[in-house]
């Protein structure tokens, strides 16, 4: 286990949300590929806290953490006002198909 | 040992990430998600994050997966299947995922490999034996700290406060396009048939 093997997985497992991103036509779905590609950056974000970047002359594992912990946060919101407007989409069309969103496409 | 564990639990998430992608069953592709995100704790646990891995659980867990069930169950029939994506859309998803994880594999290359060279050659036990760890005691006083990180954590707080008022804005039953002709509880009946994108 080392920096390497941590940033392979988190980039496969972006391009596994990337996969989901564009082939879902869901709202919900295509959010949850999303929350996979955030997961995956927070994998990143964990292992250079841990293992430290290229030049480790002065690691600061706790930086590192609590960046993590900001994006965590910063994901919560994002999420609880997607699913706001997921709730509201379904309530006014009954169906949530990301195709035919296309209210502000004048 | 170690290794062993961390390249199982890779499988395991990639795995999972797989199905959260590719089932079409709504619900068992949130579950699919709810597996990635444990998956992702245990592996914070291995890389010595302990605080990063309680917060995964509770904050993704216990809030955001319970929130996105909610959705999944008030929006959709529990049985229902999603129409699968045409073969030009699957062509175009592995196009794009091919390349992203082609950029990105090279990238860890680069940084992880020259990282793990430094690693290797520092002298044993000044960065590998724990000097890299962040204790949850220094972690709480770097986070209340003026000089540390105490503006972005209240600024999180209101970002935070401000996002929840605006979804329950967002999805309060009375904001409702005015016009619409969706008054209380008929809402969605007639008014909004698929297609008819803005009131009259």
């Amino acid at each position: 286990m080392n920096l390497t093997s941590c940033l392979m997985l988190s980039a496969a497992l972006f391009a596994i949300g990337a996969y989901g991103l564009v082939t879902r036509r869901n709202m919900i779905a295509a959010l949850m590929s999303l929350e996979l590609m955030v997961n995956a950056a927070l994998i990143n974000f964990v292992a250079f806290a841990r293992f430290g970047g290229g030049h480790a002359a002065a690691p600061d594992p706790e930086a590192g953490s609590l960046f993590a912990l900001f994006a965590v946060a910063v994901t919560a919101a994002e999420m609880a006002l997607a699913l706001a407007i997921v709730i509201a989409v379904h309530r006014q069309r009954r169906h949530l198909d990301i195709r035919d969103l296309d209210g502000m496409h004048g | 040992m170690r290794d062993f564990f961390f390249y199982g639990l890779c499988a395991v998430l990639l795995g999972l990430a797989g199905v959260t992608v590719l089932s079409r069953n709504l619900f068992r592709s949130a579950l699919g998600l709810l597996g990635v995100l444990l998956c992702t704790a245990v592996l914070f646990l291995l890389l010595q994050a302990e605080m990063v891995a309680l917060v995964q659980v509770m904050v993704y867990i216990g809030g955001i997966m319970i929130f996105v069930l909610y959705a999944v169950l008030l929006t959709s029939e529990l049985g229902g299947r999603m129409a699968s994506p045409s073969p030009l859309k699957i062509g175009l998803a592995v196009v794009v995922a091919a390349v992203a994880l082609g950029m990105l594999a090279g990238l860890a290359k680069k940084a992880g490999g020259s990282a793990d060279r430094v690693r290797a050659e520092s002298p044993a036990g000044s960065v590998a034996a724990g000097a890299n760890i962040a204790s949850m005691k220094s972690m709480g006083e770097r986070l209340l700290d003026p000089r540390g990180f105490l503006v972005p954590f209240e600024l999180i707080s209101v970002l935070l406060l401000a996002a929840m008022v605006g979804a329950i804005a967002v999805a309060r039953e009375a904001a409702v396009v005015p016009g619409a002709g969706a008054g209380e509880g008929g809402g969605g009946k007639a008014a909004s048939a698929p297609g008819q994108g803005r009131p009259a």
